[in-house]
């Protein structure tokens, strides 16, 4: 089964995301910041990571680099609430992004185009 | 009468015819009488016969010739019968008296005789022998006394005239032939008779000169005005004999009355004896008349004379009288000439504005001989610091030698000019500078104080004539001048400016030695006084020209400066408008013109009235300049000016008068900052929205985490709703959650930076098919055409390709909200120019108000019940801001276009 885990500072987002996720059929864990997403990883292994740019402490930018240190496959999409990062994605150690919206369609696509590869 | 006679009568006759004839061819009537009583006493054998005539005017009977010394002189007939008169003077009883007639009635005469009486007939033709005789006489006499007189009157008409010789000559003429012995004429003095003139009377003869005028004979003249008669003088109570001591027999006197006044007596006395004339030894009344008629003729001459020597008096009288105005004429002309040779002197020295020159044209006209003539002159000009007179110019023959020479050619020289004044200036042109005179007197100096001369001429301004005698007497007063001049006759003439004298002419006639006359010294008065005026004047106009090029020089630099500070005024980016006391404008540069729409010529001289009510309150502000006398400054002044908005940086400068410090008017300066305005306006709104781009950005992001949980829950809900209500409530949750969502990315979208622009060269047309299709459903559900029309068929440019897009989406999606639901039409059209492209979206729908149209590129406008109102806004900073195009809207009844104009090539790429 496949393994995602959500980092997610918004409880509700985070909540969200889980469920539509879980309905998907996948595996889903949740910690609410890039810290405790590190940690988590230090352990434990996942196919996919979504990412919250805009968090405390560590930002979505800074924690997507450092899972990639440690995970050099697991994929990463990053979400945001921003629209405007788009054409810098390339100079990130994230693999897709996404803007964040009640629709989570993007997000559903986004991952399953990620894992068909 | 004896036999013998009667006997021998017819012999008698024929010799008494002879005898008549005899009698008759004798020269005068003495020897006619004379004969007759020869003839008388033959005949009668009368021894003592005496023959009488008869004077008819007299009445009386004068004796003629006679034989004896018994006989009276004159008869007087006074009785009716002459028997009876003559009787009284028969000598005796022998003797008898016959009264002689002819015709027996006319008397002619009378006889006494002895003897026997004659025969008539041989009385009746003595009687016509005797008439005969007298008449020969009478005839003779009258031709002599003709003759006398006429010899007189040529005698007269050939004198000279004068009185004495009158006298002389007319007593010495008459006296000779009337055989007086001698003449005298008395002439009236003033209260006595004087013994004028004499003839043949000697000075021991006289015993008085003068006489009373009743004395003697003049006495009886005066008495009688008549002439005087006096046959036997020496028992003649009316001649006196206390004047000559000569023995007088005869006398005859005559008036001299001139104009029937008596101014003389001619007094002749004592006929010579002679066989001449008459048989007298007395004067009888005919040489009366002859001496009567002289002195008529006497008087005559002596009116004629006298009217000679008064028409000779007056005529001597005009002739000087001529000669004197001759004088006079000549004199007035000479001075009349100087007095205009002065004025043209004067007319050439004002046309010259050479000062030097001007002496050199006063100095000709005082030499010049249609000027004042003088041989030399000498022009000193005063120097006041050193009290001196400076030797300038001297004009003349420089020798003797050289005089005629040098009048010679003058001469010819002004004979050429009919005007003497064009004489002098051109003559003032030849004449040189240096002329030997002037090198001569060069540098030589006088000094005037306490001189003789120079004394009275520089300090005083006299004209000073010196003259030989006082050269002569004086001269050791003034021995530099002198020597210096080498004259003895000379004037100066002072220079006589308005306030005092500043030069001296000195002129002479050296050559010539001509006088210097006292009307020259006059005309020189004036002269010094006219010129010495008039070279003042000439100097000061020089100054006042000197000046006047000055003030010309600053006059063209303050024009320079004036048409400097008019270009400024007028080129200046501000409206300036100059407003005087009584709010007239005076001035309204090209600014103003530009921006008030009032034309210079239409203002100008006008009050600030004629701008309109719309200028009220502008210059009512500007008129407290007169109160507050400072700048006003009014900022960004709101002017609404026929329908047109604008923005006015105002100031109100009080114009003051230099010297014063009254303040004339103002200065009203307008800089129209409306685009300054609006640019900050909009630089405000940039910000204010930047601001609000930033906030939103926040906002949005804070609100997007819970919008899309909600939005998120929602559609979970949906899913395992039971009930449809449920249902429907969390549909409209969902929507109004994605409508929310929606502006939170529009938001997002605006306030986004171009830090992420990625510039790639696109086809356009791509891009609007790329765009296009995603609205061909929707197009196709509204019955909507779309037409495209690609002119530009590779139209490729370098673009954000992503926001470009979006911009075309928008302004799809907006037409397609624009136009009707049938008939709707939509048209995308591409065009290319070298350096841009250009793309239209066309919509037939209602068309935008302009007052809209104006505001649909604001952020939050909308003219849609829907949508955020910041699509057109976003695409107006992609173009704009980002491609550096333009975006524009037209709208009218055809329909609605935007137009998008973007450079090919990315003019300026900022910040990446």
């Amino acid at each position: 089964m496949t393994k995602i885990l959500v980092v997610e500072d918004e409880e509700a987002m985070r909540m969200l995301i889980k469920e539509e996720l879980e309905d998907e059929g996948y595996e889903v864990k949740t910690v609410s910041n890039g810290k405790e997403a590190i940690d988590f990883l230090s352990s434990n292994d996942v196919d996919l990571i979504t990412l919250d740019i805009e968090m405390p402490d560590m930002n979505g930018l800074e924690a997507a680099g450092k899972i990639r240190e440690m995970k050099k496959d697991v994929k990463i999409i990053l979400l945001t609430a921003y629209s405007h990062y788009k054409s810098d994605l390339s100079s990130w150690a994230a693999d897709d992004y996404v803007v964040k919206s009640s629709d989570l369609s993007q997000l559903k696509n986004a991952i399953k185009k990620l894992l068909e590869v | 009468m004896s036999k013998e006679f009667e006997k021998n009568s017819r012999e008698y006759l024929a010799e008494l015819g002879d005898r008549f004839i005899k009698i008759l061819s004798k020269g005068t009537l003495n020897g006619m009488l004379s004969s007759l009583t020869e003839l008388i006493k033959d005949v009668s054998k009368s021894e003592k016969v005496s023959l009488y005539v008869y004077e008819k005017d007299h009445a009386q009977l004068r004796l003629m010739s006679s034989d004896t010394d018994e006989k009276p002189l004159k008869i007087k007939l006074e009785s009716e019968k002459i028997e009876e008169d003559l009787k009284a003077y028969l000598f005796d009883g022998r003797e008898r008296a016959i009264p002689l007639y002819i015709n027996e009635n006319e008397l002619v005469g009378a006889v006494f005789m002895q003897g026997e009486k004659p025969a008539d007939d041989f009385l009746s033709r003595i009687a016509l022998i005797l008439k005969a005789c007298l008449n020969a006489e009478t005839k003779r006499a009258v031709i002599y006394k003709l003759s006398t007189l006429e010899r007189l009157d040529s005698m007269l008409n050939s004198m000279p005239m004068d009185f004495d010789t009158l006298y002389q000559k007319v007593l010495d003429f008459v006296v000779k032939i009337l055989n007086a012995e001698k003449g005298t004429i008395w002439l009236m003095g003033e209260d006595e008779f004087v013994l004028s003139y004499v003839n043949g009377i000697s000075e021991g003869e006289i015993l008085r000169r003068r006489v009373k005028d009743d004395h003697g004979v003049i006495g009886w003249i005066v008495k009688h005005l008549s002439p005087f008669l006096s046959t036997s003088s020496k028992d003649d109570p009316r001649v006196a004999n206390d004047v000559f001591n000569f023995k007088i027999k005869s006398t005859i006197a005559v008036p001299l009355k001139q104009n029937g006044k008596l101014i003389g007596v001619m007094i002749l006395f004592n006929r010579r004896n002679t066989d001449f004339y008459r048989p007298y030894r007395h004067f009888d009344e005919f040489d009366l008349s002859i001496l009567a008629g002289v002195a008529n003729r006497i008087m005559l001459s002596r009116s004629r004379i006298e009217l000679y020597l008064k028409l000779k008096r007056e005529n001597e009288t005009l002739k000087r009288l001529q000669e004197q105005s001759k004088e006079y004429i000549s004199h007035q002309q000479e001075q009349v000439r100087l007095l205009n040779a002065l004025q043209k002197i004067m007319k050439a020295m004002k046309s010259s504005q050479d000062i030097k020159n001007v002496y050199k044209i006063m100095l000709i006209g005082l030499t010049s001989g249609m000027g004042f003539g003088f041989n030399r002159a000498l022009f000193l000009e005063k120097d006041e610091e050193n009290k001196i007179l400076q030797a300038k110019e001297w004009l003349g023959p420089s020798s003797a030698e050289e005089v005629s020479k040098d009048w010679e050619a003058a001469k010819k020289r002004e004979s050429m000019y009919a005007d003497f004044s064009q004489y002098l200036r051109e003559e003032a042109l030849i004449v040189q500078d240096d002329g030997k005179l002037t090198r001569f007197a060069k540098g030589k100096n006088f000094s005037y104080t306490g001189d003789y001369i120079f004394d009275r001429v520089v300090n005083r301004g006299k004209v000073v004539h010196v003259t030989k005698i006082l050269a002569r007497e004086r001269g050791r007063e003034f021995m530099d001048l002198l020597n210096f001049l080498q004259v003895d006759e000379f004037v100066c003439v002072p220079l006589i400016g308005r306030r005092e004298v500043y030069g001296v002419v000195i002129l002479d006639n050296k050559y010539n030695s001509k006088p210097i006359t006292d009307d020259m010294i006059e005309m020189l008065k004036i002269f010094s006084e006219s010129v010495g005026l008039t070279v003042e004047s000439i100097k000061s106009y020089n100054e006042l020209k000197e000046k006047t090029a000055n003030l010309e020089k600053q006059k063209m630099v303050i024009e320079y400066f004036k048409d400097f500070a008019q270009n400024v005024l007028e080129n200046l980016d501000v409206a300036i408008v100059v407003v005087n006391r009584e709010n007239k404008i005076l001035e309204w540069n090209k600014k103003s013109e530009d921006l008030f729409k009032f034309s210079k010529d239409r203002v100008v001289n006008s009050t600030v009235n004629i701008l309109g009510p719309e200028f009220f309150d502008i210059f009512n502000v500007a008129e407290k300049v007169y109160t507050v006398k400072e700048t006003i400054t009014l900022s960004e002044y709101n002017l609404k000016l026929r329908d047109k908005e604008m923005f006015l940086n105002i100031k109100f400068s009080p114009l003051f008068e230099k010297e014063t410090n009254v303040i004339m008017g103002y200065i009203a300066m307008f800089d129209d900052v409306t685009k300054e305005h609006m640019m900050e306006e909009e630089l405000r709104t940039q910000e204010r929205l930047a601001v609000l781009g930033e906030m939103s950005a926040r906002v949005a992001h804070e609100i997007r985490n819970p919008l899309s949980a909600i939005g998120g829950f929602a559609q979970r809900a949906i899913r395992i709703a039971q009930q449809e209500k449920m249902k429907k409530y969390l549909d409209i949750i969902l929507s109004e959650t994605k409508r929310l969502e929606n502006l939170v990315n529009q938001t997002l979208e605006f306030s986004r930076s171009n830090l992420n622009s990625n510039f790639e060269e696109r086809s356009i047309n791509d891009i609007i098919n790329e765009a296009m299709q995603l609205y061909l459903e929707k197009a196709k559900e509204k019955s909507i055409s779309i037409e495209l029309d690609f002119t530009a068929k590779d139209a490729k440019a370098m673009v954000e390709a992503n926001h470009f897009k979006e911009v075309i989406m928008n302004l799809i999606q907006n037409a397609i909200e624009a136009v009707d639901e049938k008939a709707g039409k939509i048209r995308i059209k591409t065009q290319e120019t070298d350096d841009d492209i250009i793309v239209e979206v066309w919509n037939n729908g209602l068309p935008i108000p302009p007052d809209k149209l104006e505001k649909i590129f604001q952020p939050f406008y909308t003219t849609k019940t829907h949508g955020t109102g910041l699509g057109l806004p976003i695409c107006k900073k992609i173009i704009e801001d980002e491609h550096k195009g333009k975006i524009k809207a037209n709208s009218d009844e055809s329909g609605t276009t935007f137009i998008v104009r973007i450079p090919k090539g990315l003019k300026k790429v900022e910040g990446g």
